[in-house]
């Protein structure tokens, strides 16, 4: 069993709610990513990713103020937890950690 | 409006506690999206971004618990089972319904997987291939025979090609060419499936050893690989390598066989052959291996693997330019670059071999259409038979009403009512299955003859059983959904007060289904009635020649000069009529010779058609009529010149006064003495094309006509007249009205086919009715009751119940009407000379489907009718 379940896409929607620190809501989160990876980003794949780690513990959520331009809906604002923020570290260590090994002459392409 | 649906949508699958903020979120995009783009756009997208949101982690939870709970599998298990013992008659219709579509579907999925399976059992079947020729003159056809120094060029200039190797099975001209024996027997046996293959064929079709190296088997020259079969029948119990056999009684060049292979898998194209002949050595005639000019030889190979075969496509073309080309200019062919370019060489898969019916290869094939009928049929008859099952679960629902409102009103929830009645469609799936399976094995013979294949049911495939268990499971479940929502949703405190709702909420769905089921029977039916029409039109067909009462005896050609003598000697067989011997005869298989006619003079007018070698007495054995001129005369020599040509001829030459006209072929004037009527030589699918006698030898075949009672006693003398002149050869003949029967075999095959889905059909679309009106007398039974109090015949009461269905069958029939003169239409204009579409044919088919009908209802409409008003009336409910 992996100590810090976190998935590739998932580490990315992570830090992403980081960069927004108080803003992070589903539409905020999808257009922070699509400018910085550069590509679309479905809601489905979002929301998913967002419940999961929810329910790993990484994010905390409550819910936010509604206005007209959502129909009457409210926003829900994602936060990281402390738990999170060690399974961001951790795979930011083991990356490191592997890059730091590769020998130069592998990467003089 | 799509926005609309794709929320409601959205809403019923997501979580309840995700599903307002992700509907906000979706709003918002959805906003912005449309002050960018165009409405529908935005509205796209959208439903785009809804589909995307179906993920299981947002899915709204399945109360998988609360549905278990309602089965309390033992109860139900229990309750099923005193139901349907308790309600014989019923579950057995609707047991019996199910099993036999459960079989009829089985049947034909086996047969779809063995047309499917040919040709796969190789470990690299992918790489296997045949080559093919296309002829873009003419219409795209395709052959697969080419000449011998091809094999040459593929092993030399081919580098994509791993092994090559040829395989000849020139027409053996159903004489005595294939008579074999062991070196040290006399008698002499027949066998058809012989061919000669090289070396490398068995390495590329991987032919598996019993005795014998695959390596080397047919490397020696004149040596002979012998099928399994064909080992046990001549060699039984021992190793057979290194033995001798003759062919054909050629002592001087005996056979050595070189080893015993498995037979081919009935699964193989190839599969009727027994004995491979090493083509090591050998050429059918000197010079053949280098000569470009005949095409005798099918040539197989394997590509190294993973080639893709769109290279070596392009490459074989280099082979017309490079060989076939100077070989045309060579012959004076004009223009031969047009035809070079009007010809593709490729490769054909080794898979695709068996369902390629329009290849030229005089192999057996599957028929692609047929097949897809066949996929359509055994869909159609599961849907019917469980479609059925639900008709005849609901129809009968009054009485489960009841013990719906006692479980409820004892406290049972609507999830266990479900349960339960799943439970029950689950068994009675399962019994079903079981017992469709035992159908299926007993019917499964049957059917394969009907189908012409050896088929079994597999019952040793590992994943078969799994399927069909799972296949039980999900059907039962399907078509138990229905009943069991309908059934669970009555309320309690009405249903206890006698008040249920009518049950037929869709009258208009019940109906379109009694309506196609009758459709699909009544077309089945006329197609069966057309097909056997034209079946009995074929063979009562005046086809210009006498086929009853004459048989073929064959392979005479083994006694050279003395067939005259033969023909004397059975002439005085009593009730022996005529005697002749040709090889040419009017029937499928028979020797042919192809050439052009012309008359000098008018040589831009060619005609091609076929020049037959006949004996004085062929005309008078076969009973053909001469319509101008005469016979071939005995007294006459100077008829060695001369020739008798069918009407066609003469008409295609353009000859008003064919007699004593001269006309030139096979480098020949040969004059006209007489012009026979035309008679069908070829199969009834074409037209008579010209046709030319001539006077020779041509001796395989001795044609005996005779004119007696007591046929036995005829073939018992030929008999012991044959053993005199050929005391070592065997006795084969066969008659020629047999013989013509078998050309149409693939008609009756298909008529005896369309009557079985005919017959099935008619089956379960009037249990299906059955159903119904059992549904219908029940509905009605106090209404029956009182219009008999009050003075109703049994008469009115049986129209009241079974108007409505009468009137459904009609309409159906009215429906089968344009739809089965469609179809058979077109499968007429498959016939040169076809039937026409009679009325009759459509008027029995309606007939008869609304006879069945009518009898089907006539049980519960007469029971209803028949009984006790008081029994009814008295009924609380």
């Amino acid at each position: 069993m992996k100590k810090y379940p976190l998935g590739e896409f998932e580490e990315i929607v992570l830090l992403t709610v980081g960069i927004l620190y108080d803003e992070a809501y589903g539409v905020a989160i999808k257009q922070e990513m699509e400018v910085q990876l550069e590509r679309k980003i479905s809601v489905g794949a979002l929301q998913s990713a967002l419940r999961r780690m929810e329910k790993k513990g990484y994010l905390s959520s409550r819910e936010g103020e509604s206005t007209s331009l959502r129909g009457g809906r409210p926003k829900r604002f994602f936060t990281i937890t402390a738990h999170g923020k060690k399974a961001l570290v951790h795979a930011k260590d083991i990356r490191t950690k592997l890059w730091s090994q590769i020998p130069k002459i592998a990467l003089d392409l | 409006m799509i926005k609309k649906i794709a929320d409601r949508l959205f809403r019923w699958f997501c979580h309840p506690d995700y599903y307002p903020d992700i509907r906000g979120d979706l709003e918002e995009i959805y906003q912005h999206q449309k002050e960018q783009h165009a409405r529908w756009k935005a509205d796209l997208r959208y439903t785009l971004e809804v589909a995307l949101l179906l993920r299981i982690s947002l899915l709204r939870p399945i109360k998988v618990f609360t549905l278990m709970q309602g089965f309390m599998i033992r109860n139900h298990t229990k309750m099923t089972l005193r139901k349907i013992w308790k309600e014989k008659f019923y579950s057995s219709i609707k047991i019996g319904g199910f099993a036999l579509g459960v079989a009829a579907c089985l049947l034909l999925i086996v047969f779809l997987r063995h047309e499917l399976s040919y040709d796969r059992h190789y470990q690299q079947s992918d790489d296997i291939y045949r080559l093919q020729m296309t002829w873009l003159k003419y219409d795209n056809a395709r052959g697969v025979e080419f000449p011998a120094p091809v094999v040459d060029v593929l092993r030399s200039e081919f580098p994509e090609i791993e092994t090559a190797g040829r395989i000849s099975m020139p027409v053996f001209l159903r004489g005595t060419r294939n008579l074999i024996r062991p070196a040290n027997q006399q008698q002499n046996y027949y066998e058809e499936g012989v061919s000669f293959v090289e070396q490398e064929v068995l390495d590329i079709l991987e032919i598996p050893m019993i005795y014998g190296s695959r390596e080397n088997a047919l490397k020696e020259p004149n040596s002979i690989v012998l099928s399994k079969t064909a080992a046990d029948k001549y060699f039984p119990g021992i190793n057979p390598v290194g033995e001798q056999m003759i062919l054909n009684d050629r002592d001087t060049s005996a056979l050595t066989i070189g080893g015993v292979m498995e037979d081919f898998p009935p699964t193989s194209h190839l599969s009727h052959l027994h004995f491979l002949f090493s083509f090591t050595d050998l050429e059918f005639w000197p010079g053949e291996r280098t000569n470009w000019c005949c095409n005798n030889h099918r040539h197989y190979v394997r590509l190294k693997e993973g080639t893709d075969p769109a290279i070596v496509n392009t490459k074989l073309q280099s082979i017309l330019t490079k060989y076939y080309l100077p070989r045309m200019q060579e012959e004076g062919i004009a223009d031969p670059e047009e035809e070079i370019a009007a010809m593709i060489m490729g490769l054909q898969p080794v898979k695709d071999i068996h369902l390629d019916s329009e290849v030229f290869d005089n192999l057996p094939h599957g028929d692609r259409r047929l097949l897809w009928i066949f996929a359509s049929a055994a869909l159609l008859i599961l849907l019917l038979a469980g479609v059925n099952f639900i008709n005849l679960s609901t129809a009968r629902f009054s009485n489960r009403a009841r013990e719906v409102g006692v479980r409820r009103t004892v406290g049972a929830f609507k999830n266990q009512l479900i349960g339960q009645f799943l439970t029950e469609s689950v068994i009675y799936s399962l019994i079903s299955f079981v017992l469709g399976l035992v159908v299926a094995a007993i019917l499964i013979p049957f059917f394969g003859q009907i189908a012409g294949k050896s088929l079994s049911i597999p019952w040793q495939e590992p994943i078969f059983l799994p399927t069909v268990v799972v296949a039980s499971l999900a059907t039962g479940v399907l078509s138990g959904l229905y009943p069991a929502f309908f059934l669970s949703s009555f309320k309690p405190a009405a249903v206890m007060k006698g008040k249920i709702s009518d049950g037929s909420r869709n009258p208009l769905l019940r109906n379109a289904l009694v309506i196609f089921q009758f459709t699909t029977s009544i077309v089945l039916l006329i197609g069966t009635g057309i097909v056997f029409r034209q079946m009995q039109f074929i063979l009562n067909k005046e086809i210009g020649f006498e086929k009853d009462q004459v048989m073929m005896l064959q392979g005479t050609n083994i006694l050279g000069e003395k067939v005259n003598s033969l023909k004397e000697e059975l002439l005085k067989v009593p009730g022996v009529e005529n005697v002749s011997a040709s090889d040419f005869l009017p029937i499928e298989g028979a020797k042919r010779n192809g050439t052009t006619f012309y008359i000098d003079g008018k040589e831009d007018n060619r005609v091609s058609g076929q020049w037959w070698i006949i004996d004085y007495d062929y005309l008078n054995t076969l009973g053909m009529q001469l319509e101008q001129g005469r016979d071939f005369s005995r007294d006459l020599a100077s008829d060695s010149q001369t020739v008798i040509i069918n009407r066609e001829m003469a008409q295609q030459l353009a000859l008003d006064e064919p007699l004593n006209q001269n006309i030139e072929f096979i480098g020949g004037s040969w004059r006209v003495i007489g012009v026979v009527e035309d008679f069908h030589f070829e199969s009834i699918r074409e037209e008579v094309r010209p046709l030319a006698f001539v006077l020779g030898n041509s001796t395989s075949v001795v044609s005996i006509k005779a004119n007696a009672q007591d046929m036995p006693k005829v073939l018992s003398g030929i008999k012991s007249v044959w053993q005199v002149f050929a005391p070592h050869q065997p006795f084969r003949y066969q008659y020629m009205d047999e013989r013509y029967a078998l050309m149409y075999q693939d008609i009756l095959r298909s008529g005896r086919i369309f009557s079985c889905f005919a017959v099935l059909a008619i089956i379960i679309a009037c249990l299906g009715l059955f159903g119904l009106t059992a549904y219908i007398a029940e509905q009605r039974s106090k209404e029956i009751g009182i219009r008999k109090v009050l003075g109703a015949s049994v008469g009115s009461i049986i129209r009241l119940v079974s108007t409505g269905f009468v009137k459904l069958v009609l309409i159906s029939f009215l429906l089968a009407i344009p739809i089965g003169w469609y179809i058979m239409d077109d499968w007429l204009a498959d016939f040169a000379y076809g039937t026409s579409i009679n009325v009759w044919v459509f008027v029995i088919s309606g007939l008869l489907a609304l006879l069945i009908a009518v009898v089907t209802m006539s049980y519960h409409s007469l029971q209803s009718a028949r009984a006790n008003p008081v029994e009814s009336i008295r009924r609380d409910n």
